[in-house]
């Protein structure tokens, strides 16, 4: 895929960074919006992604990155939403409800206030939204209560995805989710592993409203 | 005598629940939410002391320890914990068009999803000390993502995926320890989520609070996995 306009949310996390690379080498302008704040722009490095900051829990933030796209993009053709802000805590161990609103708030409601401001830039491109997401947000396999809000915060994502895809399918829009396995824990994401999140992510020949891959 | 705590039991499948239970010879800790509403205290004087009633939001850490504060002071054990208010939203209609309001959609989260885990986690040293350690909790065809058909009512149906996880994960860290549950889907019924009473459910909330009773004090685990039934027996998909 080469000529096409990638605004990749959440840009910031290494795995996400290196698919931003993939898609630039392969042709295409790319957006790296980073979650954080002032002062991180030191951890980003000195490359020549197109990037800028914001904050996803903020609404104001949200439209003002979006606002940047618009502006150097025209046309936004794929909305990548790697967003993900991971605690451990379980009961019994100190649950802090605080803390799971923070994760719902940041995993679940981010992606949403984030495509919702770059839906207006999306009508004339290829309609194409993309997640990443953990297999942490499998209710059928057993992950253990330690991530409890967090993997709550992607339940409420994924459900979140479902409908979107049945309220925007109708108009060309096409969802992926690319399902890591624990990948985001480790230091060193794969290269290998980014390429094909990549792959499936911008696949545009497939017009499945929405499918989901496990990444291996 | 076994003793049972219901959350949300002024009305609905709540207030349902907490006579049917007491009709069949239990002890009710009932969550009262609402200041006057009259029909707990109807019952109160019908079951005297077999029915305490103590002050309840789900949705506040205070509120839900000083209800197990009030509870412990009433009783050592809780054999039955049962999951059962939660909220909606007179803004279910609104899209990603049309603009969500997230401050709603964190309202109805710290409630529908975060008040299950407020409450188990006030209330293990009870539940812990019971004979039964059932927690039942009551979630909603709208939190399976497999059968979503809707365009919108995003917080509502985020909230009760999220607390079917919740409930998946804590099946997980408890159920060694002696706990099973009971995740139940109601069924469209006659009740007042929307502020009023329904009349456009297809079940009235005794009908249901029959089933489900039946369903939550059962013994045993559903075939040794965690699934969601709904008022009929049937199974949902996540
Ligand atoms: N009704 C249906 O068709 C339907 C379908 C699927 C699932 N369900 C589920 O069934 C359960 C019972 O619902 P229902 O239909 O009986 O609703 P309901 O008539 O509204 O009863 C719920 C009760 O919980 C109370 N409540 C609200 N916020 C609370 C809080 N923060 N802390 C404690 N209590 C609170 C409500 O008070 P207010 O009236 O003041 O809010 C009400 O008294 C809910 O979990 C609901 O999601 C219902």
């Amino acid at each position: 895929m080469a000529g096409k306009h990638i605004v990749v949310i959440g840009a910031e996390h290494p795995f996400a960074d290196r698919m931003c690379r993939v898609w630039r080498d392969e042709g295409n302008a790319v957006l790296a919006a980073r979650a954080g704040g002032a002062g991180n722009e030191a951890a980003a490095g000195t490359d020549e992604l197109e990037r800028v900051w914001f904050n996803p829990l903020e609404e104001a933030s949200v439209r003002a990155m979006a606002a940047k796209a618009g502006e150097t993009m025209g046309r936004i053709d794929l909305a990548i939403i790697c967003l993900d802000n991971r605690k451990e805590f379980a009961l019994r161990e100190g649950f802090d409800s605080g803390e799971a609103m923070e994760l719902y708030d940041y995993n679940a409601l981010g992606p949403l206030r984030a495509i919702e401001a770059l839906l207006p830039c999306m009508g004339e491109g290829s309609k194409r939204i993309g997640l990443l997401s953990d297999v942490r947000d499998s209710l059928t396999e057993p992950m253990g209560a330690r991530h409890l809000g967090y993997d709550m915060s992607l339940a409420a994502r994924r459900m979140s995805v479902q409908i979107m895809a049945n309220a925007l399918g109708g108009e060309g829009y096409t969802f992926r989710a690319a399902v890591l396995d624990l990948e985001r824990e480790r230091e060193e994401p794969r290269e290998e592993l980014a390429a094909g999140a990549c792959r499936v992510l911008s696949d545009l020949a497939d017009q499945e409203v929405l499918r989901v891959f496990r990444m291996e | 005598m076994h003793t049972a705590l219901v959350t949300g039991a002024d009305r609905g499948l709540g207030f349902a629940l907490t006579a049917r239970l007491l009709s069949d010879g239990w002890r009710v800790i009932a969550g009262r939410y609402l200041e006057d509403w009259p029909e707990l205290p109807a019952l109160a004087e019908r079951y005297g002391e077999r029915l305490v009633i103590v002050p309840l939001d789900i949705g506040s850490d205070e509120s839900v320890h000083i209800a197990a504060k009030l509870a412990s002071a009433q009783t050592n054990s809780v054999d039955l914990v049962i999951h059962n208010a939660a909220v909606s939203t007179p803004l279910k209609d609104l899209d990603l068009r049309g603009g969500l309001d997230y401050g709603d959609m964190k309202r109805i989260y710290n409630i529908n999803a975060l008040g299950m885990l407020r409450v188990t986690e006030a209330f293990l040293g009870l539940t812990d000390a019971g004979s039964m350690k059932r927690q039942c909790v009551v979630s909603s065809e709208a939190g399976s993502v497999e059968r979503c058909e809707r365009r919108a009512w995003y917080g509502y149906c985020m909230s009760k995926a999220a607390l079917n996880m919740g409930t998946m994960r804590l099946y997980e860290q408890l159920r060694p320890e002696g706990y099973t549950f009971r995740l139940f889907h109601p069924g469209w019924m006659k009740t007042y989520m929307s502020g009023v009473k329904s009349e456009e459910g297809e079940l009235e909330a005794d009908e249901v609070a029959e089933a489900a009773a039946r369903y939550f004090v059962e013994p045993g685990e559903a075939n040794g996995r965690l699934v969601m039934r709904d008022w009929s027996g049937k199974e949902w998909p996540w």
